[in-house]
């Protein structure tokens, strides 16, 4: 097994021609990683990812070769998977206007060239969900939205269809899902790649909230922020801090831990319908 | 719909490459010209869309490796890019 890249919150494996992905239960807000881990986080996502491939197996096929094929150590946090070519573009659907894309909205009434209509406001949810794609990074510090065309410029148009396609059937499938168990998807990010038989195949992970952002739909009001189910409640203590969001980040107090977990824990299990056991 | 997707991979070839990498490259082969390219100009998406082009019109698949395009940062691009945390 050969350790290839460690990351903030997860660590990538090579082992026997597979990926290892590991994930840890660390935390990060504010490009910084905090010194606190949140117990169970790292299983929880990894297991939530899991549900979701297999529930979606319908959708798109993906990279998971076995959640328990992998090294005792590592235990509910990692997943063996298929190495995959990956598409230099990261596929983001939107079912509700916020963030950036509002600001884009505001501005030019589009987000990444798809017009939507006037009227619309801060939470607001859109006619239809929208591909939104962008680059994986921006090595100039700015916004880095892209447009369909873009995407059909840079890998083809009909790969970009595949792309557009398969990302907004995703988000329908799986907005739905959450909707049934009271969670709105704002928005949510995809990776593909092409597996050994030229398959268009999902990868990374997938509609957890570290790949999405959720808000509590009972709680949903257009017109102003909206918050996010599980992360913001770490976000918001580590502002109230006083903290300058540069590295160190502060130690999460046992209070803190306890209650992010339970909404890690929390989202699990209203989407998934399961109980989770330590 | 998996059917349709088998046979769309345009890379089957087996040429792939990444082109955050080529321009990276392309950078550097202008440096050695004496050139003094600034990414400042233009913009990521331009710049990967284009290299992406080219790419393709030499017949190798813009590409990326798994441990360049998973994020194993717990969404903190995602955050930043999409909510401006």
């Amino acid at each position: 097994m050969k350790h290839i890249h460690e990351g903030k919150v997860r660590d990538l494996y090579e082992d026997n021609g597979d990926l290892l992905l590991v994930a840890s239960d660390r935390v990060s807000v504010y490009d910084v990683s905090l010194p606190t881990p949140i117990p169970d986080k790292g299983a929880l996502l990894t297991q939530l990812s899991v549900w979701w491939f297999d529930n979606l197996s319908e959708v798109v096929p993906n990279h998971l070769i076995s959640a328990t094929d992998v090294p005792i150590e590592f235990g509910r946090r990692a997943i063996r998977c298929k190495q995959l070519k990956m598409v230099p573009v990261e596929c983001i659907a939107r079912g509700y206007l916020a963030g950036l894309g509002l600001r884009e909205y505001q501005a030019t009434g589009t987000v990444s060239g798809v017009s939507l209509p006037p009227g619309l406001v801060e939470g607001s949810r859109l006619p239809e969900p929208i591909f939104t794609p962008t680059t994986k990074f921006s090595d100039t510090g700015h916004d880095e939205f892209i447009t369909f065309d873009d995407v059909a410029n840079g890998v083809g148009q009909e790969t970009a269809v595949l792309l557009r396609d398969l990302t907004t059937a995703i988000y329908k499938r799986g907005a739905e899902r959450t909707a049934e168990a009271g969670i709105i998807v704002a928005d949510t990010k995809f990776e593909f790649g092409w597996d050994a038989d030229g398959v268009l195949t999902l990868g990374d992970e997938v509609l957890t909230s570290d790949s999405s952002r959720f808000w509590p739909a009972d709680e949903w009001q257009p017109g102003g922020p909206q918050h996010a189910f599980d992360k913001q409640f770490v976000r918001d203590w580590s502002v109230s801090t006083g903290w300058d969001k540069t590295p160190p980040g502060p130690a999460i107090p046992d209070g803190i831990v306890q209650a992010t977990r339970e909404r890690y824990t929390e989202v699990y299990e209203r989407i998934t319908g399961l109980t989770w056991t330590s | 719909m998996s059917d349709q997707r088998q046979n769309h991979d345009p890379y089957s070839s087996g040429q792939g490459y990444d082109p955050y990498k080529l321009v990276d490259d392309v950078i550097e082969v202008l440096v050695q010209h004496g050139l003094s390219p600034d990414r400042s100009h233009g913009s990521t998406s331009e710049r990967i869309t284009g290299a992406s082009m080219l790419l393709r019109n030499l017949g190798v698949a813009p590409l990326r490796a798994p441990e360049d395009a998973v994020d194993l940062d717990g969404g903190l691009h995602y955050d930043s890019r999409m909510h401006g945390d």
